[in-house]
Formats: C-alpha cells, sequence, structure tokens
C-alpha cells in the first residue's frame, strides 16, 4: 500500500489525506481503539448487525469472534498498519525511478524488478519497522484488557493483575514477568540484527 | 617553486579546516534534555526493575520470582503476546509496504 502510494502515480492530495489518516491512526491506541471495535465489530456492532441483516451472514455464526486471538490481532492491525505506513514511506521514496528504468532496459519485469531490485534495497527498512511493530504489540496493554478485560492473558495484563493487586498480588513476580519480557525483546532484537546484517550484505561488497 | 604555490593555495581553500575543530560546550547543552529523560525514564526504572525482580515482597534476596515465570499460565501468556506481536508485525508490515 504504502508502495502504491508513492511509486504509484497517485495525485498528491491522495498522498498527504493516507498519511495525515496513517499519522492519527498509528497514535489511536487503548481504550478508544478498544470501544471503536466493539462498536463496529462487537456482537452488536454496527458492521455485524449490518451483514446479519442485510446480507444475512452471521459473522460470530462463522467462527468469528473480536474477543479473541483473532479479534485482538485484527484491533492491532488497525494502529500497526499505519505506523509501518509512516516508517516505510521514507524509504520507499528512496527508491529512484532510474532504477526501475535500467532494470526494465535491461529486460526486467516489473516483478523482476520489485524482487530483485526493490525488495533487497527495502530490506532493512522493513525489518526495522517490523521489529517497531512487533515492540509495539508487545507492549501495548490498554488495547488488550479493555477489549477482552483480561479473557486473552496477555504478559502485559498479567504484569498489570499482579501489580494492582485485585485478587493476585505478587510484585516482584510482576517485576520478573518484565525483566522476562525485557529478555524476549532482546531475543528478538538480536535476530533483527542479524538479519539486517545478512540483508546488507551485498552493500558492503 | 610555481608547485609550492599551488599547494599553499589548496591549503586555503581547504574547507574542513575552516570548520571548529571540536563541538562547543554551547552544542552539548542542546543534548542535556535527551540525556536527562533516558537517564531518568528509561536506565532508572530498568535498574529498580532488575533489582526487585530478585527480591521478595520484604526486600529479601530471592530466586522465587524467576520460579513462578515457570507456571503454565504465565509460559502460556509469554507465548500469546509473542504469537500475537509477531502476527500483527508480519502482517502489517507485509501489507503496509
Amino acid at each position: 500500500m504504502a508502495y502504491a502510494i508513492t511509486a504509484g502515480k497517485l495525485p498528491n492530495p491522495i498522498r498527504t489525506a493516507i498519511m495525515t489518516f496513517s499519522g492519527v491512526a498509528s497514535n489511536f491506541a487503548g481504550v478508544p481503539l478498544a470501544f471503536a471495535f466493539i462498536a463496529t465489530l462487537g456482537r452488536t456492532g454496527l458492521v455485524t448487525l449490518l451483514l446479519k441483516n442485510v446480507f444475512r451472514i452471521n459473522l460470530y455464526d462463522q467462527g468469528f469472534n473480536l474477543y479473541s486471538f483473532a479479534g485482538l490481532s485484527l484491533t492491532y492491525t488497525f494502529f500497526q498498519f499505519p505506523l509501518m505506513i509512516l516508517v516505510i514511506t521514507p524509504a520507499l521514496d528512496g527508491l529512484k525511478a532510474e532504477w526501475q528504468e535500467a532494470a526494465e532496459n535491461l529486460g526486467a519485469s516489473h516483478g523482476m524488478y520489485l524482487r530483485k531490485v526493490a525488495l533487497p534495497i527495502l530490506m532493512p527498512s522493513i525489518l526495522g519497522g517490523m521489529i517497531l511493530l512487533f515492540g509495539n504489540s508487545f507492549g501495548a496493554y490498554a488495547t488488550a484488557y479493555s477489549l477482552t478485560g483480561g479473557f486473552i492473558n496477555l504478559v502485559t495484563v498479567m504484569i498489570g493483575s499482579q501489580i494492582k493487586g485485585d485478587i493476585l498480588y505478587n510484585p516482584g513476580l510482576g517485576y520478573a514477568l518484565a525483566i522476562g519480557m525485557v529478555i524476549i525483546m532482546l531475543i528478538m532484537m538480536t535476530i533483527y540484527y542479524f538479519l539486517r546484517r545478512r540483508s546488507e550484505r551485498w552493500l558492503t561488497k | 617553486m610555481s608547485n609550492n604555490n599551488l599547494s599553499i593555495i589548496h591549503e586555503k581553500r581547504d574547507a574542513l579546516d575552516a570548520r571548529p575543530k571540536h563541538s562547543t560546550l554551547h552544542n552539548w547543552i542542546g543534548v542535556v534534555p535527551f540525556f536527562i529523560f533516558t537517564a531518568l525514564f528509561i536506565i532508572l526504572p530498568s535498574v529498580t526493575l532488575l533489582v526487585h525482580a530478585f527480591q521478595d515482597n520484604d526486600g529479601k534476596l530471592t530466586l522465587m520470582n524467576f520460579i513462578g515465570l515457570l507456571d503454565p499460565s504465565i509460559l502460556n501468556a509469554y507465548w500469546i503476546s509473542i504469537r500475537i506481536s509477531l502476527t500483527t508485525a508480519l502482517v502489517a508490515g507485509c501489507l503496509a509496504s
């Protein structure tokens, strides 16, 4: 999608509109986001009822449930997607039109250009964006908590319940949970570091 | 002789010499808020986190907190967290770019 708004020949106002929307939506998280999704895709949400009454499709009979893993992923994607657009667009702007022309002069198809030229150039930025997204959703708390009410046990929700002390109260365990998250993040950063080094290998030659 | 003259002119035109050699104190003041912020809100909490993780509720040293991490429900929570983060990062990352 970001490729469409940079390399595609869309009029400039569309790009501005999408970027502005991305800026707003990527910060739209937490309780408001959870409410927005309950109001649209919850059991009596707008879209759910629309599909049910007009198109006779019952989402919840088809196995969809907003308060499940898939539903939570969908909700997270709502702010992850615009964030990725925001961080990847500058990198896509850096793709020079000359490279594509050169590749096509040498007989490459558009798909070949994307796979053999654009993707290797963009790989470090894409990986960087993905690690940002991973950290972003790994640390999200309010969205998951207000959407599922603790029905899905994320680590952040667990830390919250250990520290707030409604039923469970063990701050020490909360601290240990947080250290565990730090360790997982360090592992992810290490994987990212090696993947990035691998994807940048051709640059140093 | 003429060669010598040329080199003098060359040195005079060297733009690198025109720049100040070291960053001045003035420049450092600008980044001080950043270091104060990282120290107060990243480094300090991380250290407290690390220290408290090894203490029980009375402040005595213990490893019980980490043994408590091996509880199935907690391991499950970690697994769900990792899965959901990976899913959303990969899906959003691929679709958005």
